[in-house]
């Protein structure tokens, strides 16, 4: 390990505290990152210092809540590239931001209209489409994926076509690792009129993302894949776009005047932050983001490269083992999944687990993709973070190789 | 592996020796059930005797080695039981899992269970509870249908 690795694995507490009794190999970085020493101490010196509802109150403890919140989202809007401040809203999580837009563009729907989805998609971005289809009458369809979990590009023309109206889909697979053409994605949706929403979940931990440049209209994220808290995400809009949505939440703090008989709604973003906000977990997330800023994140990311080019080669290299997703280094997350011949991954990770080595096994929230793998029983995933080791990989594969000499 | 191992050579054999495997033809129950947080899915088959015991139970499995092991330990187990002797059984291996010293003195007096004390290293993993009970709240819902005490079993969630 370099001394640059070792310095920032020693910025996260987890690591030192060895939970289980044992060093801990944090495989498991797509369902939760770990947080370091900085965001937890931004977040405790906000409630110490400053915690207090914000927009509503006129004491200098909500008005330095106040400052910290708007600080926060103008923080969000620089690491996104947006066009202003005002196109970010803070929601409790990726899956709240992709269900506001779901809920609110299904509004403007007619039944016939066509939503594209992918096959790669989580339960979070697929889940909000169907029910919103079914509730406006509107067709669900599905870009294909090929055989190495990508999505197939040559049926993107097939699918979206001149009735779609909306297009969901994943940044980067949670389950292959794939990462999408998202221009490419985007140029389709705009080309028969549809707007396009990207979800980020995965992709956000794994390099820098550009809203403006991607071309999509919509981008979601969620604080604790990316080194912050949970029960904080985003959702970036277009101004334009959003300005056409009605809040399928209401409540206070999103209101400006409120009759027996009507409403009005503030301005964005505050008209889809109904009730309080996630004040301390975006102080966190802000937190997040300098501590990114402050580290030299491209050596990181071509370090996570090298490790996923190991754990590659090592999964390859192991009998019985199928990788599920793209078997080499190109347009991938170190995010690797792979299903062993005639073994149940919970038994494996279970086993994995008693070794200090935390990954994550079964469907990942994404059974129409398995089923379309023909995975009854899912996969394992690897996912690493920039804060992983050679250590991590070699307690990872040697203990794979140890759990099925258990299980066989 | 030591002897807490989930994965004891007990519980591999007896899910190798995969007791009851396959769906029944004409049972007199069925129900499915479902493991929310992994997906696995168990297909109970019941058939009755005449003097209301279990004459056999068949299962389609699509689950964990610990989840396959329970339901071949079950399936030979049930013929010849009653109907509450399966919930008896499922409520003195719950009792198994869930104490804190880790004792399977509930299976006392259950001889056609004895084979579940192997799973008692369980008790650790929480998560893994399911995997054993799954079995057996599909087999009790099956024969809720096979003596007529309720007749919607299909998707229940456990």
């Amino acid at each position: 390990m370099s001394l640059e690795l070792a310095a920032l694995r020693r910025q996260f507490p987890i690591f030192a505290n060895h939970p289980g009794g044992k060093p801990l190999h944090y495989l498991d970085n797509a369902a939760m990152a770990q947080v370091p020493r900085a965001v937890i101490d931004a977040m405790a010196a906000h409630d110490s210092t400053s915690r207090a509802n914000v927009h509503r109150g006129l004491h200098p403890l909500a008005e330095r809540a106040d400052g910290a919140y708007d600080a926060a989202r103008a923080k969000v809007a620089r690491f996104l590239n947006a066009a202003d401040p005002s196109e970010i809203v803070f929601t409790a999580g990726c899956t709240a931001s992709i269900n506001l837009v779901a809920q609110a563009t299904g509004a403007t729907l007619s039944p016939g209209d066509e939503v594209v989805v992918s096959r790669l998609e989580h339960h979070s971005n697929l889940i909000p489409w169907l029910m919103m289809a079914k509730a406006r009458g509107c067709h669900l369809r599905y870009l294909p994926v090929t055989d190495d979990g990508r999505l197939d590009e040559s049926r993107f023309g097939d699918v979206i076509g001149p009735r779609c109206r909306f297009v969901a889909v994943t940044h980067a697979s949670n389950v292959t690792g794939a990462v999408s053409p998202v221009r490419k994605l985007a140029e389709a949706a705009h080309a028969v009129g549809a707007a396009i929403l990207v979800d980020g979940a995965q992709a956000i931990a794994h390099g820098s993302v550009d809203v403006q440049k991607l071309g999509v209209d919509f981008y979601c994220f969620s604080g604790h894949k990316m080194f912050g808290p949970t029960g904080i995400g985003v959702l970036w809009g277009r101004r334009n776009l959003l300005a056409l949505l009605t809040p399928p939440v209401t409540g206070g703090g999103m209101v400006g005047q409120v009759t027996d008989d009507d409403v009005t709604f503030l301005d964005l973003p505050y008209r889809f932050e109904a009730g309080t906000p996630p004040v301390t977990q975006a102080v966190g997330l802000a937190a997040a983001l300098t501590w990114l800023g402050d580290i030299d994140r491209p050596a990181f990311s071509a370090e996570e490269r090298r490790l996923t080019d190991r754990l590659l080669d090592g999964l390859s290299a192991t009998a019985g083992v199928a990788i599920v997703g793209p078997k080499d280094l190109e347009r991938r997350l170190p995010v690797v999944s792979f299903a062993v011949r005639r073994l149940h991954p919970h038994d494996i990770c279970q086993i994995l687990g008693e070794r200090g080595v935390a990954v994550r096994g079964g469907m990942l929230c994404a059974q129409p993709l398995m089923t379309s793998l023909g995975l009854a029983a899912g996969v394992v995933r690897t996912s690493l973070a920039l804060y992983n080791d050679d250590g991590d990989v070699d307690a990872f594969l040697i203990g794979l190789t140890e759990a099925i000499k258990v299980l066989t | 592996m030591t002897e807490q191992s989930l994965y004891q050579e007990q519980v591999k054999a007896l899910a190798h020796a995969a007791h009851g495997a396959g769906r029944l033809s004409g049972p007199d129950g069925h129900a499915v059930q479902d493991n929310p947080l992994c997906g696995d899915r168990v297909d109970i088959d019941i058939k009755m005797a005449s003097d209301g015991t279990i004459a056999a139970l068949g299962h389609d499995i699509r689950g964990c080695l610990l989840c396959q092991a329970s339901a071949s330990g079950l399936a030979a187990a049930a013929p010849g039981l009653r109907p509450q002797q399966i919930t008896e059984a499922r409520q003195a291996i719950e009792r198994m899992l869930h104490a804190v010293d880790a004792t399977s003195d509930s299976l006392d007096g259950m001889p056609a269970f004895a084979a579940f004390t192997a799973f008692l290293p369980v008790h650790r993993s929480k998560s893994r509870h399911a995997c054993i009970l799954l079995p057996f709240l599909a087999t009790e819902k099956a024969l809720e249908m096979a003596t007529g005490t309720n007749s919607t079993k299909e998707d229940a969630t456990c």
